[in-house]
Formats: structure tokens, C-alpha cells, sequence
């Protein structure tokens, strides 16, 4: 199931003024698993993924991403190598679920000549045609992406994230917000991308089911360290990590 | 009593002078919506744009003189993309993420210094494009009682090719998408990908653009002098904000609201109250706002308070 590291974050430690998010946080993520990251609120996960996403520059450590440093790298780049991430609150701009999923398009073709040929667009709306087919939203296309409720704001984001295929998706709480039934879609959607896609997958959740059922291997942390990892039988036998969800 | 062709007159009047309203209200609302810049220099870019064609024009680069006009707007135009880079990288790059204040206070600066740059290089006297009664014929075209000056069918065609080239980029392509979904919130926007310092350069282009071509029809219209850069903003600004700030085509129907009511009830006003002309555009600019405060067209925002 899991091979060599892709992603790799060595001792990254990231502070607000007096605010210590992270506290010399490493860990590695193995090509074609699922590594499940969980803790309290407040306990540095998001932070952890916007530094390896570059919304945030941690003031110490590393980030390699197959085998290169991207610690400083602009954003835009590290997409283009082949992350990916999606937001706990979807972000979505007032057009058609087609034209928010069409413009993930732009990570892998940049150019500016390029997109503003039809031929773009029609290669865009047909990979888009794809992915819509795989999120289940046909019946969604042509409505107004900020009219729709969050779980379907949350397969347009996943879609367009998928428009670029990165090796790599960060999925900050993706079931979140959701219905029972809603859930059971994501989980399906995120089973079906590792499995039969290949998609190497870091996933944020609270949701102790879902993580339970999806990962193959959970890191914890709280107060911006990492506490405990291992396999979900070890990680809630761990005494740190019981003391971490229901106090000491 | 006024006659009915002359009121109808007025009218094609108007909606002509207003597409060229509809150009500048387009450069600033493109800045606005994709940059959050408020640019206040939008008639200092105009003013801009007429010296420069004029500069251009005045080389005679070609013998014909409607040619002769079209390729300096054309080299003033590829001038513009310099300075739009300029602008960009040198002033308001390292402006992101300060208070919206900060921006407009530099693009205040970014007027002051176009105008005077302009008055070092080419003096306050007004002047006009060589050969204009050549390229213009004074004798207004006749479309039935219609009298229409050669130079609003400039306006009018110009216009016509900018929004709908523009108009097609915006909702037909990707690079177009791309501009709208940066538009919300650009440091998220990149983490889909999308090349936020880039989107920020090319809205400055298309900005520059458009104002100085901009400056060719109003350069022909009242001459070229300083004069030009408040007639801009005069015009762009109400005809933005009527539109709703945020909306494209919002702009050029607020250019043309905005050129219908100056040449009807504003010249008409006039004769009875002189200089009431040139304070219509606010009135109206008030009454819209007043009514719908986000413009006709413009995004309304909800706030969580």
C-alpha cells in the first residue's frame, strides 16, 4: 500500500508574534496512502498544511516535496509540481459549477496566449466533463457555484483541485458541514481517488468514523506538536492522546 | 419647444459620447475588481493616453492620416503595456495587503505624477491631433435627422470592439475565468493555482489600455489639455459606481445612463442654469446610489457582523 516518502516535512515550527502554531513538527507521507491527521481544535493541523501549501512560511525546518525543497517555493509552483489542497470552507466564485471546476485548468497551462484560444477551453470542459462525472455533480453544472450548499461546494473545490491531477491532495476537513449521507459520498470519492487513482492523500478530520475507515496510518497532535502516529488501534491506546482529547 | 429630431439628436448623442464613458468606467472597474485598487488616476491614464497618441501622430509615420492616427493609438497603446508593467511591479506591488487607503493614496500619486509628466513634456496649451479635420470631417455624418460627428462613430465602433473583446475574454476563456475566480479572494485563489501577481499585471494592462485609447476620443473631442484628466474622472468614476463598482458590464451601462442624461436633460437644464451640465453626472450619481447602493449591477456584499 505505501512506498517511499513523497512529502516530507522536517522540523517546522511556525509562530504568530508570541503564538506558537507549530513546535518543530516532522513527519513524512508515503507515496499512495492515506495519512489521516487529527487533534483538538487549535492544535496546529491547518497551520501544518498551509505551510506545506505555502499560505504560511514557517520561521524553521524543511519541506521537501519529492525529494526538492519547497519550503520557500511561491504557491502556484508547488501546484504545479502536483499538490493539491481544498479549504474547510470551500472557496467557490459566483459562476457556473463548469467555469469553477474549468479554472484549475490554469495550474498545468499557464499561458496567457494559450488560454485565451477556444481549443483551451474546450480541453478544459472536457477534463472538467470527467470530473463532474466522478464528483456526481451533472445535475449541478450549469447552476451558480455560491448558490449551492457546502457538501456540493465541496466536490466542485475537490473537482477542481483533480483538474490539475496532483500526485498529492490535502483535504482540510472534507466532511465537515456534511450530511450522513454526504459523508458517505466524500469517503467513497476519497477511497475511490487512493485506491484507483493512485492519489497519494492527507486528510484533516474530525470525524473519528470516517478516519477510522479511511486512513491507513493517523498522526496526532496538539499544541502544535505532533504527539503521537501510528495505526487508529495504537493511536487511541496512547495515554498522551487521551490526555490530549479528554483532559488530563 | 424643443423639436423631436433634435431631442433624438441629443439622444444618439449621448449614448455615443457614453460608450466612451463605458471604456474609461471599464479600466477602472477591472482595476477595482481584480486588484481591490480604487484608481483615482483613471483620468490622469486618459490624459496620458491623448499626449502619447498625439505624440505618435505627430511623427507622421504614415502619409494617410486616418492611418496615421490608428498606429499611434497603436504604439501609445504598447507604450501603455510598459507602463502598466511599471506601475504594477515598481508602485503597487509592494502595496498588497495594506489597508485599501494606502492604494489610493498611491494611485492619487500615480495621477499627480502622470499629469505632471505630462506637463513637462507637452506644456498646458491645448492642442490637437494633426490633420484632425481630415480624420474627423467636420460635417457630421446624416443618418436621417440623425447628425452624428465622425468622432462619435469612432467612439461608438471603438467601444464596440473593446466590451466585446473584452466582454469575450472575461466569460468565454479560461485566462477570463481565471480573473473572475482571483477577484474573490486572491491569496485562497492561488492555492488553486492561480498565478495571483500575474492576473494583478494583466488587469493593469488592459486598464492602461483602454484609458489611453480613451484619450484618442476625448483628445478629439475637447482638444487636448490638462483639462482632459478631470473630464475622465468625472465621467469614469460616476459611470463605475452607477454600474456597480465590480461589474464589467455594468460600466458601459453606466456610461451610456450617464452620456444619455448629460446631452438630454443636462443640456437642456443648462440653458436655464449654466454649468448644471457638469454637475449632472453626480446627481445622478446620487440618486442611484441612494437607491441601490451597490450600483445596478454590482456585487452585493453580506457581511457577518
Amino acid at each position: 500500500m505505501s512506498g517511499l516518502p513523497i512529502l516530507e516535512v522536517k522540523d517546522v515550527s511556525l509562530r504568530f508574534g508570541g503564538v506558537v502554531a507549530l513546535r518543530s513538527v516532522s513527519l513524512s507521507v508515503n507515496k499512495g496512502e492515506i495519512l489521516a491527521i487529527v487533534g483538538p481544535n487549535g492544535s496546529g493541523k491547518t497551520s501544518l498544511l498551509n505551510c506545506i501549501c505555502g499560505f504560511y512560511k514557517p520561521q524553521s525546518g524543511r519541506i521537501f516535496f519529492k525529494g526538492v525543497d519547497i519550503t520557500r517555493m511561491p504557491i502556484h509552483k508547488r501546484m504545479e509540481m502536483g499538490l493539491g489542497r481544498t479549504l474547510q470552507t470551500p472557496y467557490v466564485f459566483p459562476g457556473t459549477v463548469y467555469e469553477n471546476i474549468m479554472v484549475g485548468y490554469v495550474v498545468r497551462n499557464g499561458g496567457i496566449f494559450r488560454n485565451l484560444t477556444y481549443g483551451a477551453v474546450e480541453e478544459a470542459r472536457r477534463r472538467a466533463e470527467e470530473l463532474i462525472d466522478f464528483v456526481e455533480l451533472e445535475p449541478y453544472r450549469d447552476a451558480i457555484a455560491t448558490e449551492l450548499p457546502m457538501g456540493l461546494r465541496k466536490r466542485v473545490e475537490l473537482a477542481r483541485v483533480l483538474m490539475w491531477d496532483p500526485e498529492v491532495i490535502m483535504l482540510d476537513e472534507p466532511a465537515s458541514g456534511l450530511s450522513l449521507d454526504e459523508r458517505r459520498d466524500m469517503a467513497r470519492f476519497i477511497l475511490e481517488l487512493n485506491e484507483v487513482w493512485g492519489k497519494t492523500i492527507i486528510l484533516i478530520e474530525h470525524e473519528m468514523n470516517m478516519v477510522k475507515d479511511l486512513a491507513h496510518r493517523i498522526i496526532v497532535m496538539d499544541s502544535g506538536r505532533k504527539i503521537a502516529e501510528g495505526l487508529f488501534k495504537e493511536i487511541t491506546r496512547d495515554a498522551r492522546v487521551l490526555a490530549a482529547y479528554l483532559g488530563e | 419647444m424643443v423639436e423631436a429630431s433634435s431631442i433624438l439628436n441629443a439622444v444618439i448623442i449621448g449614448l455615443a459620447s457614453g460608450t466612451i464613458y463605458g471604456v474609461m468606467a471599464l479600466s477602472f472597474v477591472l482595476l477595482y475588481r481584480i486588484a481591490r485598487v480604487v484608481n483615482i488616476a483613471v483620468g490622469d491614464m486618459v490624459l496620458l493616453g491623448a499626449y502619447l497618441i498625439l505624440f505618435f501622430a505627430e511623427l507622421h509615420l504614415v502619409p494617410n492620416p486616418v492611418l496615421n492616427i490608428l498606429v499611434a493609438a497603436l504604439l501609445a497603446s504598447l507604450l501603455s503595456v510598459a507602463l502598466a508593467l511599471f506601475t504594477e511591479r515598481a508602485l503597487f506591488k509592494p502595496l498588497y495587503g495594506q489597508p485599501v487607503l494606502t492604494l489610493i493614496m498611491m494611485t492619487v500619486a500615480l495621477g499627480l505624477l502622470l499629469r505632471g509628466a505630462t506637463i513637462i513634456g507637452w506644456g498646458t496649451t491645448l492642442r490637437v491631433f494633426p490633420n484632425q479635420n481630415e480624420i474627423w470631417p467636420l460635417h457630421p455624418l446624416e443618418i436621417g435627422p440623425v447628425k452624428l460627428p465622425y468622432v462619435y462613430v469612432w467612439s461608438i465602433t471603438g467601444a464596440l470592439l473593446i466590451f466585446g473583446a473584452f466582454l469575450y475574454i472575461f466569460r468565454k476563456t479560461i485566462f477570463g475565468i481565471a480573473m473572475r475566480a482571483v477577484s474573490l479572494d486572491p491569496e485562497v485563489a492561488a492555492a488553486h493555482g492561480i498565478t495571483i501577481s500575474k492576473m494583478y499585471i494583466y488587469s493593469w494592462i488592459i486598464a492602461y489600455v483602454a484609458a489611453v485609447l480613451s484619450g484618442l476620443i476625448l483628445g478629439a473631442i475637447n482638444g487636448i489639455n490638462i483639462i482632459i484628466s478631470d473630464l475622465g474622472l468625472s465621467r469614469a468614476l460616476p459611470a463605475a459606481l452607477i454600474g456597480g463598482i465590480d461589474s464589467p458590464s455594468g460600466a458601459l451601462l453606466g456610461g451610456l445612463i450617464l452620456g444619455l442624461i448629460e446631452h438630454t436633460l443636462g443640456t437642456y437644464l443648462n440653458i436655464y442654469l449654466p454649468g448644471i451640465r457638469d454637475v449632472i453626472p453626480y446627481l445622478v450619481l446620487l440618486v442611484v446610489l441612494i437607491i441601490k447602493p451597490y450600483g445596478l449591477f454590482g456585487t452585493v456584499r453580506i457581511e457577518r457582523v
